[in-house]
């Protein structure tokens, strides 16, 4: 067992859960989608960007970049949610909801990839 | 092309190790993040009102942003309650360390000397990289490598440096060269390095190997001849088992300082027309004929010198009709001085041809004593010796490291050259100093332009016409495109033919397709042919006499 590993996995399942949990639900319903969980959501991703930062072989280097799309998707809902809550004129109402919602849900396909990378490295990992 | 081998890939590599070393200080920056923002969202506070109120993610995220990063615009939105305070403290130590961290830790990545080791590297290959003209590879740039270094730039020629010393390279800028040079602290023994400084690029059109170690040397060889074979080098070699096995390898041109300097010696003392014009084709352009020494009819030499060298060059003058002593300055003071005298008298040239400049100025000064009258030769070692050895002026003054500088550089700058070269050497004084009479005509005394000049249809069409007429004469080609009855100032040194050399063709010689002209010309000259071989035109106009639609004389 590689502790690197382990939390390679452990952060890069987190992510995709994460984004998961703040994605499901109706989509214009502020009530079915905490806004913290975005913000851990966009935390982990984060992290699993850097943990692949400098990364050389292919497979690291693709899911860096699908990591990074998450990062960036995130940042966008992330950012449209506080403006969205804070100055905008309606205020954070189905519409609004909707678009960070939408959002997210890009970041999630983006770490659904990653999670699909991973798991293809385990595979041809054992069989060697 | 080839590349160094992937692992050793540079060009990503030194911004790779920076992201690496970089992944931890970020972690432990974004978790101390998230832990400060979580918690300055669960702190209570109260609006201004009194009401009971909590920030949000945003406002704790832009709180925490400042706060971190120790700008401090204070307590936004409200002024916070005590349990806020109390969090803001402890976030405040924790963030501002990671910041600090996280900061302090790109800084050494990029003060780190591995890094601009990489950097440096990176840069350099892109550097070669981006040449667009035909360049020399110089491997080791000590006295030789500079002074061919000088002559390349002064003929307009691009080189790229390559040197084991560091001081070597961070002086090269205070060399004063016309073009950037790219140059790269590195050991030509490392075949990764010459592929990095070019070899086997197709503008890579000759090597130099002039390193002192002569095993490094034969190391370039190698590797240029077993990855460029097609790219002629020349190597520096004193030692003949290293000249044997350089040998092995292609067909090197080997430089001997030792051979060069006995060489040039003979040349000097049976023909100093012909080592005069010798010396000035390979010197830089607009410099002034070298003077000229009487001849020497061959009598008693008297070497003063040990080993190697003084034998060889004893053997050089011996093949000449001289007779040679060779009285060694290293033995015990007396037995020289005893030998100097008894020997002085009756010689009529003497070489001070020690490996020390010290030694040899002495000896020169002594022998000189004796006999005002003495042919005196001297070795000089070091270049920045010159003042010293100008100022006792002896009757020929030879520096082994110059000498296979212009030797590497009459052989690689210009082909065309050397052959010409290779003819003069056949000839008599008399040629040479005809030959030099005509040089100097051609751009007021100063040294002219020398230049390759191939007759080739295919790269300008309208020579084939002019060709296949028959009787295309050589003169037609040398007329004024301005006014064809007069000629330019193009001297004609050499026209070669496959591996025929017709030297000093005159203007009635036969053009065929394929012939290499070797032409030197001023510069008005020169721009005149340029345009006749490249403008239609002119072409036209001076070569047949049409003044043809394309030319502009035609619409003036």
């Amino acid at each position: 067992m590689n502790i690197n590993k382990v939390l390679f996995g452990f952060f890069v399942l987190l992510a995709a859960t994460l984004n998961f949990g703040f994605f499901i639900g109706d989509l214009d319903v502020s009530a079915h989608h905490n806004p913290v969980e975005l913000f851990a959501a966009l935390v982990v991703s984060l992290i699993v960007t850097v943990m692949k930062l400098g990364e050389r072989t292919q497979r690291g280097a693709v899911i860096l970049a699908a990591s990074l799309v998450a990062d960036l998707q995130l940042i966008i809902a992330a950012t449209a949610w506080a403006y969205y809550d804070n100055v905008g004129a309606s205020g954070l109402t189905g519409p609004e909801m909707a678009t960070v919602v939408s959002l997210s849900g890009g970041a999630l396909v983006a770490n659904l990839v990653s999670v699909v990378l991973l798991v293809i490295e385990t595979a041809t990992f054992d069989r060697r | 092309m080839l590349s160094p081998t992937p692992e050793q890939n540079t060009s990503d590599s030194a911004i790779f190790m920076v992201l690496r070393q970089m992944r931890l200080p970020l972690i432990v920056l974004i978790m101390t993040f998230t832990v400060a923002v979580v918690g300055m969202m669960a702190m209570p506070g109260k609006d201004d009102k009194g009401n009971p109120w909590t920030m949000d993610v945003f406002e704790a995220f832009y709180f925490m942003s400042y706060t971190a990063s120790t700008l401090g615009y204070g307590e936004i939105p409200y002024a916070f309650s005590t349990s806020q305070r109390l969090w803001v403290i402890l976030s405040i130590f924790v963030t501002v360390i990671a910041w600090t961290y996280a900061i302090g830790k790109l800084v050494s990545l990029l003060r780190d000397d591995a890094f601009r080791t990489a950097v440096r590297t990176q840069r350099f290959a892109r550097a070669v990289a981006r040449l667009q003209e035909p360049f020399v590879l110089v491997v080791g740039f000590g006295d030789s490598g500079r002074k061919l270094g000088r002559l390349l730039d002064a003929n307009g020629k691009q080189f790229v440096v390559l040197d084991k010393e560091a001081q070597r390279i961070t002086e090269l800028p205070l060399e004063a060269l016309t073009s950037y040079v790219p140059a790269q602290v590195a050991d030509g023994v490392d075949p990764r390095e010459l592929i990095r400084a070019g070899l086997g690029t197709k503008n890579c059109s000759a090597i130099a190997a002039l390193t002192d170690d002569e095993e490094a040397n034969l190391a370039v060889v190698m590797a240029a001849s077993l990855l460029a074979p097609d790219v002629p080098v020349v190597a520096r070699a004193t030692e003949p088992i290293m000249m044997r096995r350089m040998a092995a390898f292609g067909d090197p041109m080997i430089v001997d300082p030792f051979d060069l300097f006995g060489d040039e010696l003979v040349v000097e003392l049976q023909k100093p027309q012909t080592l005069r014009l010798l010396r000035w084709l390979v010197s830089e352009p607009g410099s002034e004929c070298p003077e000229a020494r009487p001849t020497l009819q061959p009598g008693k030499w008297i070497i003063a010198g040990d080993g190697h060298f003084a034998h060889r060059l004893a053997d050089d003058l011996t093949k000449i009709g001289n007779v040679v002593s060779i009285i060694d300055p290293n033995v015990s003071g007396q037995g020289f001085g005893a030998a100097m005298r008894r020997l002085m008298p009756t010689a009529n040239g003497f070489a001070a041809a020690t490996d020390n400049d010290t030694t040899n100025l002495s000896l020169l000064m002594a022998a000189r004593r004796i006999d005002p009258e003495i042919y005196l030769v001297a070795r000089q070692n070091q270049p920045v010796n010159q003042p010293l050895f100008d100022a006792l002026n002896p009757d020929s003054v030879l520096v082994p490291t110059w000498l296979i500088a212009r030797e590497a550089m009459a052989r690689i700058g210009t082909p065309l050259l050397w052959r010409f070269i290779e003819e003069i050497k056949k000839e008599d004084n008399g040629w040479s100093a005809e030959l030099l009479q005509q040089l100097s005509e051609v751009d007021h005394e100063r040294r002219p332009r020398l230049w390759g000049q191939s007759i080739d249809p295919e790269s300008f069409p309208p020579l084939r016409g002019w060709l296949e007429q028959g009787d295309a004469r050589l003169g037609e080609l040398l007329r004024d495109p301005d006014r064809r009855d007069i000629s330019t100032d193009v001297l004609a040194l050499m026209v070669l033919r496959g591996d025929q050399a017709h030297t000093l063709p005159g203007h009635d010689f036969e053009i065929q397709t394929g012939d290499q002209l070797l032409l030197a010309a001023n510069r008005a000259a020169y721009e005149a042919l340029e345009d006749i071989f490249t403008v239609r035109g002119a072409f036209e106009y001076a070569v047949k006499g049409n003044r043809s639609k394309w030319s502009w004389s035609a619409i003036s």
